[in-house]
């Protein structure tokens, strides 16, 4: 088994890319503590313990700058948890290796509808200046500050979101990871929310996948606790770090980091399938 | 009358986070301890440490979510109080269903 200050390491920087993109830490963590001899079962409880721990270390200033949609993000998750549960609950009968090239496939689109995206969808408006940043009280629209200026969104094509919603709980369900890699591209790319907004949104619902995740891992008696110790104090101090650059990098540079990001997901897992 | 403040009136919508915002950082204090205690003390007393920062990081997203419907609520926001109280269901039901094996 790998060494606890090296599980703390590559814990932090799995969850600090995570949190920097609203991916989740899983999704990198759990193939490569694979790649290094961690058994899969026990792999996956570890990958969950960084998802949450980045969810929870990124969450009080992304709370205070006003990134987070509560509503959006609670209206998402509804479908995503209902797809979670159905997913881990069919997972034995769908062959991991086709598993992991679909998952891959997925992380390559997202990857190519964030990248090729130039500039940006939402945009500053001086009627709203003197707003406060945040979601608007009983809608899925908000505003965030972009430089000195605020910028007005919506959420739009809420149908289809749900859809994709479904379908990112469904593959993390099945797989053990978080599905931020899914979230966080479908917010932005199909539902035009601003990759910030959706990055700090996707790093709150996932906390909740990981905590309904860690509930099921914790009953089947799956969790080593020294090695979940680390994990998870990696993931704190990863989660800190990703939510505090991801406050002063520019949505084009955001989006080009979780479009890095996802093509390497895509590769591990394609690897790995 | 005794004259008002000077200024503009405080906005209601700037601070109406505070209170959640400081429960994330408390936790997330306690959950840090925790965990750097589960690493450093002897194997005799890290697993309840550990199980504990568990505890947190499993029970403060679903306080979160109590919270928000619970504001929600209190607002009047119907919509959101029916989706925040539809998401609690459907854990708790993955919860009951993982539990008897389905």
């Amino acid at each position: 088994m790998i060494s606890l200050p090296a599980l703390v390491a590559l814990s932090a920087a799995t969850a600090g890319v995570g949190a920097l993109g609203g991916l989740g830490g899983a999704v990198f963590l759990v193939p490569l503590l694979v790649l290094l001899g961690v058994d899969p079962r026990e792999a996956a409880p570890l990958g969950i313990l960084s998802v949450a721990g980045g969810s929870l270390a990124a969450a009080p200033r992304q709370l205070r700058a006003g990134l987070v949609h509560h509503r959006l993000g609670v209206t998402m998750e509804i479908p995503s948890s209902a797809g979670a549960i159905v997913g881990a609950t069919v997972g034995g009968l769908i062959a991991r290796s086709l598993l992991s090239r679909i998952l891959a496939a997925v992380a390559l689109g997202a990857a190519f509808a964030a990248g090729s995206r130039k500039g940006l969808r939402n945009r500053p408006s001086a009627v709203f200046a003197e707003e406060e940043p945040g979601e608007w009280p009983g809608t899925l629209a908000g505003a965030y500050r972009l430089g000195d200026q605020m910028v007005p969104y919506h959420a739009r094509r809420v149908p289809t979101g749900l859809l994709a919603m479904l379908g990112a709980g469904f593959v993390s369900g099945i797989a053990g990871v978080g599905g931020g890699f899914i979230k966080t591209p479908a917010m932005s790319e199909i539902m035009h929310v601003p990759v910030r907004v959706a990055a700090a949104t996707a790093t709150f619902t996932v906390g909740i996948t990981a905590a309904a995740s860690l509930v099921v891992y914790g009953g089947q008696g799956r969790i080593e606790f020294r090695h979940g110790a680390a994990v998870v104090v990696g993931g704190l101090l990863g989660g800190t770090l990703g939510a505090r650059l991801q406050a002063r990098l520019p949505p084009q540079r955001t989006r080009l980091v979780i479009s890095v990001a996802l093509v390497v997901v895509a590769l591990v897992l394609g690897i790995r399938g | 009358m005794p004259p008002g403040p000077t200024g503009p009136p405080p906005n209601p919508r700037r601070d109406r986070q505070r209170a959640l915002a400081a429960f994330l950082q408390g936790a997330l204090v306690v959950a840090t301890l925790l965990g750097i205690a589960a690493l450093v003390v002897p194997e005799a007393v890290h697993r309840a440490l550990a199980i504990a920062m568990v505890v947190v990081l499993v029970g403060v997203p679903v306080v979160r979510v109590g919270w928000l419907v619970v504001r929600w609520a209190r607002r009047r926001d119907w919509r959101f109080v029916a989706a925040g109280t539809a998401l609690l269901t459907v854990l708790a039901l993955g919860l009951v269903l993982s539990f008897r094996g389905v």
